[in-house]
C-alpha cells in the first residue's frame, strides 16, 4: 500500500470519539509508512487506530505559559475522567479561541493525541487542540451518546481486524471491560 | 497445594540422595518465588533443584524430577517450556539436521497442535519417519526465542505407534482452514498456475463445497503431477498464511490421493442465487450465450435459475462441449470462483448433463439499491442520459426505480437497443460491473423488455449524513461569484475569476466548505445557501449587511458562521460522492433520548454474553 501512497487521493483522518478513561490509558503509538509525513497514530484500548480525536466536557482548569511563546494547557472532563489539552503558537486557531473561553465552561475539541512519558516514567496522553469552541450542554450530551455508541462499536467488532488484535495483545485488558465506562457516561446524562 | 507437593517431591529426591533439606527453608524458597515473584511453579522448582544441586556438589541428574507426570501423555498444544512431557504424534515434516550433534529434527503433530522437535544424536534414539506416528516418552520441552520445542535425548524412549491405534485423519472444509496447521483435505484442482519457481513444482487453486485456496506443490515433494479438474485426497499438507492469503503445501511428507469422479463426495445442490466461491452442484438453465471472444474460451454465457443468475466459462480443453441456449443442466463440480467482485462459474468437460424437463423460470427482479456485481434482473426506466464519450458508447446514462439509481452503458454492436426516456423496461440478466468504487450496468447481451403505460417513481439521490463539524475551511461565509453566465466560479478577495477575470459586477452567496465527520468518515462537504440560512438564520441581505458594516468586511460573516457550526453535530441532507457531501438541507442534531435508553441497554446487554 504504501508505495502508491502517493497517488492515493488525500483523505483526512476521522476524529474518533473516545472517553477520558479509554484515551488516558492508550500508549501504544506508532507511525504508518516511513517518511516524515506519514501519518502517527495511537491506538486505543478497544482496538482502533486514532490520529485525531474529536473530545468534549467541562473546561475547569486553564494554565497560560510563563514564557514567552504563548502556550496553553487546559484540562477538560468528561463523566468518565480528564482530558489534558495544549494549545501552542503552531494552533493559532485555537490558541486564539482558548483566550476568550473561561473556565468553567462546556467546550468541544478537534485535536491529536500523543503519548508522552513523564519523567516518573508514567504514560501520559494530551490532546494538542486544532480548535476548540465553547458550547451548549446539549452538544456535550451528544457528544456522550455518539462516543458511547462509537466505543461500543469498537467493543463490539469483529476480532480479525488488525488493530482490534494488536490492541488486545498490547494493552492485555478485555475489551468487555470498557462496557462500564460507557455505562457510567451514559448515566451521567441528566435529563 | 501444588506448592506442597513441589516442596514434597524436592525434598523426597534429595533425601534419597543422602542429603536432607530443610523443609521449611525449603517451602519459604518455593514461596519466595512463586508468590512474592510469580515465578511459574515449575520454573521456581527448576531453579530450587539446581540451587541445592549445585550446593551439594551433584550433577543435574538428567532425569529431572519434574518428571511427574511424564508417563501420561499430553496434548502438544498444552506442553509448556521446561516440562518432561511423553506425547504420541505424526511426524508431519523432517528438516535437515545442519549440525552433527542432531540426529534428527522436524514438526509432530497430535490432533491438539504441532511442535518443533531435536533428536540428539547422543540419544542414540530409533530413526523416525515422516508421516508415522509414534510415541515419545520423556522428552523435554525447552524454550528458545519464545518457541518450545520438544528434545530428545538418550533418557527418552521413542516407540512407533501400531497403525490401528492411530486416529484417522479428518477432512478439513477448505474454508475452514487456518493458518499453521497440517491437515487433510478433498477437494479438486481446478487452476494451475504457469510454474514461477524451480523449487516450486505446481502451484494452483484447490476447491471444495466449501471454498477455495492455493496450494503449492514443493518440487522437493517429488509428488505426481496434480491435473486439473481431477479431485484428490491431500493428507498432511500445510496451512500457510501470507499477506493475508492462505494457502496449503504438499511436502514431502504429504499423502496424494487421486479420487474417481463416481467416488467423489455428494455435495449439495446450491441456488444459483447463493452460489460462494469453491465447488458446487447446480442446476439451471443457459439463458444467454455470448459471442465466442477468444481461442481459449469456447464459450460464455449466462446460467440462471429463479434465485439468481451466474455468468459461465468453458475452457477450450479437449473434450469440452458447448452448452444449448435456453436448455437447462445439472452441472456437478462446477467451478465458482470471484472475479472483481462478482461470481463466474467454470464448466469443465464431463461435469454437464442435460435435464429433459423444460421447468419454467421467474427471473429473479432486484432492487437496484441491492444490485452488485455479477449478473442482476431490474425493473427500471431512464432517468438521464449522458453524452457519449467515447466511439464505441451506443448509449448511456443512469436507470433507476424506487430504491435507487444505477449507471448504465451499451456498447455499439448490431444488437444494440436503445432506451427511450421515462419508458419502464425490464431489463434481464445483465451483468453489473464495478469501477472505482461505482456500478454500472451493462446492456448489452441481456434481454430488455419495455413495459408500455407503466410508471415508476424514481429515489431522488438524496443522502442523509450525520456528523460533527470538524473545520471550516476558507471560502466559506459570503462569498462573490462570477456573474458571467454559466460560470459562477467563486471570486478572490480581487473579485478575479480564474477564467473571465476581473468581474465588478459579482453576485453575493452564502455557503459553508469544510468537514463533516461521523467517527469513522470524513466528508469533503458543502453547505448550499439554503443549508448555511437554515443552520445560522442569516440570509444573502443580513450577511451582506454584517459585512458592510464591520471592519472586517467578509471575515466577519466567516467567523460568524465558524461560531455557530463548528464542533456542532449536524444532520445534513444532499448528495454523497466518495467523501464528498454537497448538502442542500441542513439542521443541528439535537439530543436524542430513545438513543440514550438504547444505548443504555446495548451497554448493558453485551456484558452477561
Amino acid at each position: 500500500m504504501s508505495d502508491n501512497s502517493a497517488n492515493r487521493r488525500f483523505e483526512r483522518e476521522s476524529a474518533k470519539r473516545v472517553f477520558a478513561a479509554e484515551l488516558r490509558e492508550a500508549h501504544h503509538h506508532f507511525r504508518e509508512g516511513t517518511d516524515d509525513k506519514s501519518p502517527t497514530y495511537i491506538l486505543l484500548p478497544t482496538g482502533e487506530r486514532c490520529n485525531r480525536v474529536f473530545i468534549a466536557g467541562t473546561l475547569t482548569e486553564k494554565k497560560k505559559s510563563e514564557g514567552e511563546a504563548v502556550f496553553y494547557q487546559i484540562r477538560v472532563m468528561d463523566p468518565t475522567g480528564i482530558f489534558f489539552v495544549s494549545a501552542g503558537s503552531y494552533q493559532p486557531e485555537a490558541l486564539h479561541q482558548i483566550s476568550s473561553i473561561e473556565s468553567p465552561s462546556y467546550v468541544v475539541i478537534i485535536g491529536k493525541p500523543g503519548v508522552f512519558q513523564a519523567p516518573d516514567g508514567r504514560n501520559l496522553v494530551s490532546v494538542r487542540a486544532e480548535s476548540i469552541t465553547a458550547v451548549d450542554k446539549s452538544v456535550v450530551d451528544c457528544w456522550i451518546l455518539d462516543t458511547a455508541r462509537l466505543t461500543l462499536d469498537r467493543i463490539e467488532k469483529n476480532t480479525d481486524d488488525p488493530d482490534h488484535q494488536k490492541a488486545a495483545e498490547v494493552y492485555q485488558r478485555p475489551f468487555e471491560s470498557w462496557r462500564s465506562k460507557v455505562k457510567e457516561a451514559l448515566a451521567s446524562i441528566q435529563l | 497445594m501444588e506448592l506442597k507437593e513441589i516442596a514434597d517431591r524436592i525434598s523426597e529426591k534429595f533425601a534419597a540422595a543422602g542429603h536432607p533439606i530443610d523443609r521449611a527453608k525449603l517451602e519459604e524458597k518455593i514461596n519466595r518465588f512463586v508468590e512474592e515473584f510469580s515465578v511459574p511453579p515449575a520454573e521456581a522448582e527448576r531453579s530450587i533443584i539446581g540451587d541445592y544441586a549445585r550446593q551439594f556438589g551433584m550433577e543435574l541428574p538428567s532425569a529431572g524430577p519434574s518428571k511427574q507426570d511424564a508417563d501420561s501423555v499430553i496434548p502438544i498444544s498444552e506442553i509448556q517450556a521446561e516440562q518432561w512431557v511423553t506425547v504420541e504424534g505424526q511426524i508431519v515434516t523432517l528438516i535437515p539436521s545442519r549440525s552433527p550433534s542432531v540426529a534428527q529434527s522436524g514438526v509432530i503433530m497430535d490432533s491438539s497442535g504441532t511442535m518443533r522437535f531435536t533428536v540428539w544424536a547422543k540419544a542414540n534414539a530409533p530413526v523416525m519417519e515422516q508421516g508415522k506416528w509414534y510415541r515419545i516418552e520423556s522428552a523435554v520441552a525447552d524454550e528458545y526465542n519464545g518457541q518450545v520445542s520438544l528434545k530428545v535425548h538418550s533418557g527418552t524412549t521413542i516407540t512407533e505407534l501400531a497403525p490401528d491405534s492411530v486416529p484417522e485423519p479428518v477432512i478439513t472444509p477448505i474454508s475452514e482452514i487456518k493458518p499453521k496447521q497440517w491437515i487433510s483435505v478433498e477437494g479438486e484442482v481446478t487452476t494451475i498456475f504457469p510454474p514461477r519457481s524451480p523449487s516450486i513444482a505446481q502451484s494452483g487453486i484447490f476447491a471444495d463445497n466449501s471454498g477455495t485456496i492455493r496450494f503449492t506443490v514443493w518440487a522437493s515433494a517429488n509428488a505426481p503431477l496434480l491435473e486439473q479438474g481431477h479431485w484428490y485426497r491431500l493428507d498432511l499438507v500445510e496451512s500457510d498464511e501470507f499477506n493475508g492469503q492462505l494457502s496449503i503445501k504438499v511436502h514431502s511428507g504429504t499423502k496424494i490421493t487421486p479420487i474417481s469422479r463416481d467416488e467423489m463426495p455428494d455435495i449439495e445442490k446450491t441456488p444459483v442465487g447463493e452460489l460462494s466461491p469453491g465447488v458446487a452442484l447446480v442446476e439451471g438453465k443457459v439463458v444467454a450465450i455470448e459471442k465466442q471472444s477468444s481461442d481459449q474460451i469456447l464459450q460464455r454465457g449466462v446460467f440462471a435459475d429463479d434465485s439468481g443468475a451466474v455468468r459461465f466459462i468453458i475452457r477450450n480443453s479437449p473434450g469440452a462441449e458447448p452448452l444449448m441456449e435456453n436448455q437447462w443442466y445439472a452441472i456437478k463440480g462446477a467451478v465458482v470462483d470471484r472475479y472483481r467482485g462478482a461470481f463466474s462459474m467454470q464448466i469443465n468437460p464431463g461435469t454437464a448433463t442435460p435435464l429433459l424437463e423444460d421447468r419454467s423460470i421467474r427471473p429473479n427482479i432486484i432492487p437496484v439499491a441491492q444490485a452488485g456485481p455479477g449478473i442482476v434482473c431490474l425493473r427500471v426506466k431512464l432517468v438521464q442520459e449522458y453524452e457519449s464519450t467515447s466511439e464505441r458508447i451506443f448509449q448511456s446514462g443512469l436507470l433507476g426505480e424506487e430504491s435507487g439509481t444505477i449507471r448504465f452503458v451499451t456498447w455499439k454492436d448490431d444488437m444494440a437497443q436503445r432506451l427511450v426516456p421515462d419508458m419502464v423496461y425490464g431489463i434481464y440478466y445483465a451483468s453489473v460491473d464495478e469501477f472505482n468504487g461505482r456500478l454500472s450496468v451493462t446492456l448489452n447481451g441481456a434481454t430488455l423488455l419495455p413495459d408500455e403505460g407503466a410508471t415508476i417513481q424514481v429515489r431522488s439521490p438524496n443522502e442523509e449524513v450525520k456528523g460533527a463539524f470538524v473545520h471550516l475551511s476558507p471560502g466559506s461565509g459570503l462569498i462573490k461569484r462570477c456573474p458571467v453566465e454559466g460560470c459562477g466560479r467563486v471570486l478572490s478577495r480581487q473579485n478575479y475569476c480564474p477564467i473571465h477575470e476581473i468581474q465588478p459586477n459579482y453576485i453575493y452567496d452564502l455557503r459553508v466548505k469544510g468537514w463533516l465527520d461521523d467517527g469513522q468518515k470524513t466528508y469533503d462537504t458543502i453547505i448550499s445557501r439554503e443549508g448555511v440560512e437554515e443552520l445560522t438564520g442569516l440570509n444573502l441581505i443580513t450577511a451582506q449587511e454584517m459585512a458592510e458594516n464591520n471592519p472586517l468586511g467578509l471575515d466577519t460573516v466567516f467567523y460568524h458562521v465558524n461560531e455557530q457550526i463548528l464542533g456542532r453535530y449536524l444532520i445534513c441532507r444532499g448528495r454523497v460522492f466518495d467523501n464528498r457531501l454537497v448538502a442542500y438541507n441542513c439542521e443541528f442534531q439535537t439530543f436524542d433520548a430513545g438513543m440514550l435508553a438504547e444505548l443504555m441497554n446495548r451497554a448493558e446487554g453485551g456484558s452477561h454474553e
